[in-house]
């Protein structure tokens, strides 16, 4: 009975299951980036710089997810940025997220040598390069664990974002239950999936860890 | 040829180089001798722009490191970052601690250079590598990472780094001090080698061995100044000063200690 129902609903969870994992990717990659720039900045700026980044960043992990949410889905067309619900959700989730892939990136880089750094310039590298090809990959392995974790966190985050109408999974069986008033049918269902996918990111980061760390000497 | 004039350099208050010259004729292998504090290895780190000297000037192959005066004359200005990674490309450095990059295997560290910097392609990049690791006997190890090398292989992987650049001048800084003795051999074989390539080298060491071993030229210094400056065969046997007559009798005095120890 509860199985028909599920079945019926099937194809349309898929696709919001397919909605929830692009808005986690989008959300991911954009945080990477950003919380990259950011922890250069820190580096590069000088004091003050580093200060006013000091209190973006506190700022920002100071706010639950959900009032970031909100604020930044109303405050986009204030600055005359007219963008869809989804991308705006993703914005709200990268510009909270790139704050702790910057904390977790800015610990990392410092433990990379300076000698390493002037291993790159004595080969004629200029600054990026030397970050991009020298300091980067050795920093991402570093904080590789501490990245999946948050990237199995952004995953089940992007549930909040439902709030201000992105479809996706959590949007999708709010639906489904308010259709056929089977809410543990649906909401197991969805648990199920969120599940996998979180779980599916946990153990693809112990094998990219195992990867990276071939160069090592146990 | 690398033409230094009265270069001074201080770190705040405390001065370690004072009004250094010298000269290193093209194809010649020069030795920066002396014991730790003497300025050597900053004197060292200033001719690839990793120090900058507070006054003097540097010329490598006739033109101006570091400083740029419009033509015609003028101030001279300092070069900006983008001018400094330029000459840095033909001026090769190797480091005490090897400093290979541990996430890159043998091949790609190899590579690094004419692949990410000079833009070759992937087949002319790994050509120039095995090319290089043959010369320095490291074939067979090209797909291993650093980690697995002992610091004989990771030098000479370093020195092949370094030459993939294809530099004019070869800067090496205390190569052989951080090897297990019965590494060194290996190591300056393949300096021996390059020698004998013509290629102009300058290195920094506080062993004897090695300036006698493959020096054209030895630059004496102490307390950031050249102190004696000769032939090795001429300056190491028979010292014109009381600093170097000392130092060489500590250094054997030393070496007698560690040989009857072992």
């Amino acid at each position: 009975m509860e199985l028909t129902l599920l079945a019926n609903a099937a194809p349309l969870l898929l696709q919001a299951l397919g909605q929830t994992l692009v808005l986690a990717l989008i959300t991911t990659l954009l945080a990477l980036v950003l919380g990259f720039l950011i922890a250069e900045a820190g580096m590069l700026g000088g004091r003050v710089v580093a200060f006013a980044l000091r209190c973006v960043i506190e700022g920002i992990r100071g706010i639950p997810l959900l009032v970031f949410v909100f604020l930044i889905y109303y405050l986009l067309p204030r600055l005359g940025i007219f963008i869809d619900t989804f991308y705006s959700g993703c914005v709200a989730m990268a510009l909270f997220f790139a704050t702790y892939v910057a904390e977790i990136l800015r610990g990392a880089l410092r433990t990379i040598p300076r000698v390493q750094i002037e291993a790159g310039k004595a080969l004629g590298m200029r600054h990026w390069k030397i970050q991009l090809v020298v300091v980067l990959p050795q920093a991402v392995r570093i904080a590789l664990p501490a990245l999946m974790n948050l990237a199995a966190i952004v995953i089940k985050a992007t549930s909040v974002v439902s709030i201000i109408g992105v479809w996706e999974l959590t949007l999708a069986t709010n639906e489904a239950v308010m259709r056929t008033l089977a809410p543990f049918t649906f909401f197991i269902a969805a648990l199920g999936m969120y599940f996998v996918l979180c779980y599916g990111t946990v153990r693809s980061a112990a094998y990219l860890s195992k990867r990276m760390n071939r160069s090592q000497r146990s | 040829m690398i033409s230094v004039r009265n270069l001074s350099k201080s770190f705040g208050a405390n001065a370690v180089l004072k009004d250094i010259s010298f000269d290193v004729a093209k194809g010649k292998t020069a030795v920066l001798l002396g014991k730790s504090g003497s300025g050597k290895s900053t004197m060292l780190r200033c001719l690839n722009m990793l120090e900058h000297w507070d006054s003097g000037h540097v010329e490598i192959d006739g033109a101006a490191l570091g400083r740029t005066r419009p033509p015609g004359g003028g101030d001279w200005r300092r070069w900006n970052p983008r001018e400094e990674a330029q000459a840095r490309q033909r001026i090769g450095m190797v480091f005490q601690q090897f400093n290979l990059f541990p996430h890159m295997t043998v091949l790609q560290n190899v590579m690094c250079g004419p692949k990410r910097i000079l833009g070759k392609d992937d087949a002319a990049s790994k050509k120039i590598a095995l090319a290089l690791l043959d010369q320095v006997g490291l074939v067979e190890k090209q797909a291993a990472y650093p980690a697995f090398l002992s610091g004989g292989q990771q030098q000479r992987v370093a020195i092949a780094r370094a030459l993939a650049m294809e530099p004019t001048v070869l800067l090496l800084d205390e190569i052989t001090s951080a090897l297990d003795p019965e590494l060194v051999g290996e190591v300056l074989e393949v300096v021996r080698d390059l020698k004998r390539r013509g290629l102009t080298m300058v290195c920094v060491t506080h062993e004897i061995h090695f300036a006698e071993d493959v020096a054209d030229q030895v630059i004496f210094m102490e307390e950031g100044l050249v102190v004696e400056e000769g032939p090795p065969e001429s300056i190491l046997a028979n010292p014109r000063t009381e600093r170097l007559r000392k130092f060489l009798t500590r250094f054997h005095a030393q070496n007698r200690g560690t040989r009857a120890a072992a």
